[in-house]
């Protein structure tokens, strides 16, 4: 899987180590609270962890991770897919039949993992003029979606959340060898005592890749950093 | 909406796509933009700002963007509203007050910010200070991410309570960063020296002793070792000796 986590850097060392946890494990740790109006608790997802089978999509990214396949193979039995990102269905967006909820469009379209892989190699061949445009920045489908998803806003006309691939991995994702395999953080992050010890802990099991952001501060240059390790590495 | 390019003009910045409370600045920061022309929609990172323009935006909702403030996701400060400009900032201080100005003048700002923590820090190594001396190297390193001065001084911090795996991992991040080993020794070798040891060893790899005078000869060395290039260093003692007879 060249899949790249974007939940918040959840890190929790209590127990057996660095590890991503879902938001009902935030919510039980009171890290974080869980928010009855969240996409995770409207759509009875708040027990995975949400990982992209591609680029991240969200606005509000910190750090990017990179894991490898066999972490769907692992975790086969407590994993599952879907040809979007669940949180951008939740109240924005809608589909052909209005009439059907969100929770049961999402149970519609769930796969199993890493069964989906072949929906998955179809969409690449079929909705884009080249496969790496999946995770190029600037590119969309150049067909409409199959699914019949769409920005419920009409201002927004191509959402690329609707069709990048999501995984939820039940509970928690352990940081380690060997399912994660690179970590992209920006050097400002060093700035945090706890994140300091955290890269210290990864250095030497996993590839760390420092970013210096832009001017600007976006996520762009991560985003960007990402995509050039993925070519680089011959994974797109 | 990618691909597409929206004139700032037509923009108003509303807050920032990172949550940022007080003590964690400061920081530049991606803006959240409002489009005047269609209250609907805001645009968020990734883009691009070239001259008057925005580049490949991503665009949401302006009721996801108040959801996504809810769930902490970005920050929409209370009354903040200002007209996009080209060439300006956003940043936030280190008490989370949210700065929009002029570039040139963020970037004068921001290296204020950094001149001052790093010279908090460097008195408070002075005085032994350890805990405090990190604390402000951590902001000036904040308020200039491609510093090395901070970096050295946290490294020597680090040094100090024996957390040898910090000092070699920040040294190689610098170095990955594109600065020089060498310097980044001299750095922690100066900064090592401010640190009130009444006296300290320190070993170069294949290179003469130093022995830094002290200050206070009741004191036994805190011995700290410089070796392999790698500036792996940790302190081994430092213990009150008894005062000699007269």
């Amino acid at each position: 899987m060249t899949s790249s986590a974007f939940v918040e850097v959840t890190s929790d060392k209590r127990g057996i180590g660095w590890k991503l946890i879902s938001p009902a494990k935030l919510d039980e740790h009171a890290i974080k609270a869980l928010r009855p109006e969240s996409a995770e608790a409207a759509l009875g997802t708040a027990e995975f962890v949400f990982l992209y089978c591609g680029q991240f999509r969200y606005p509000e990214t910190q750090v990017g991770f990179l894991f490898a396949t066999v972490l769907e193979k692992d975790r086969s039995d407590d994993c599952e897919a879907s040809p979007f990102d669940s949180g951008a269905l939740h109240r924005k967006s809608t589909w052909p039949d209005t009439s059907e909820t969100a929770i049961a469009f999402l149970a519609r379209h769930t796969l199993p993992v890493p069964g989906y892989r072949e929906y998955l190699a179809h969409l690449l061949h079929f909705q884009f003029a080249s496969p790496a445009d999946y995770v190029a920045q600037n590119k969309q489908p150049m067909r409409p979606d199959s699914i019949g998803l769409r920005p419920k806003s009409p201002a927004v006309e191509n959402d690329p959340r609707l069709w990048s691939f999501e995984i939820r991995v039940r509970n928690e994702v352990i940081l380690s060898a060997p399912h994660l395999k690179v970590l992209f953080y920006p050097r400002r992050l060093r700035r945090e005592k706890t994140t300091l010890d955290f890269l210290v802990a990864m250095e030497g099991h996993v590839e760390l890749e420092q970013v210096v952001m832009e001017d600007d501060g976006d996520f762009a240059t991560l985003q960007s950093r990402c995509i050039d390790y993925l070519r680089a590495n011959g994974i797109v | 909406m990618t691909a597409q390019t929206v004139q700032l003009h037509q923009l108003e910045v509303i807050g920032y796509a990172d949550v940022l409370p007080a003590g964690k600045g400061p920081a530049v920061v991606p803006p959240v933009f409002h489009d005047r022309n269609d209250p609907t929609q805001c645009f968020v990172p990734p883009f691009r700002i070239a001259g008057n323009w925005l580049v490949d935006p991503q665009v949401v909702s302006f009721d996801e963007i108040k959801e996504l403030a809810l769930a902490e996701r970005v920050t929409l400060p209370l009354g903040f509203q200002h007209p996009a400009q080209p060439d300006w900032q956003m940043w936030i201080g280190v008490d989370g007050a949210v700065h929009y100005e002029p570039a040139k003048k963020a970037k004068r700002n921001l290296q204020n910010l950094y001149r001052e923590h790093l010279a908090t820090a460097t008195t408070a190594l002075r005085a032994g200070k350890i805990d405090k001396a990190e604390h402000h190297a951590r902001i000036a390193l904040a308020a200039d991410e491609r510093a090395l001065e901070p970096d050295a001084l946290i490294a020597v911090c680090h040094a100090l309570r024996g957390e040898q795996k910090h000092v070699a991992f920040i040294r190689r991040a610098a170095v990955e960063a594109g600065h020089s080993a060498d310097t980044f020794e001299v750095l922690t070798k100066t900064y090592a020296e401010m640190v009130p040891a009444p006296a300290c060893e320190i070993r170069l790899p294949a290179a003469a002793e130093i022995l830094v005078p002290a200050p206070n000869s009741r004191l036994k060395a805190a011995l700290m070792k410089f070796f392999d290039g790698n500036f792996v260093a940790q302190v081994r003692s430092s213990k009150l000796c008894p005062r000699r007879a007269a």
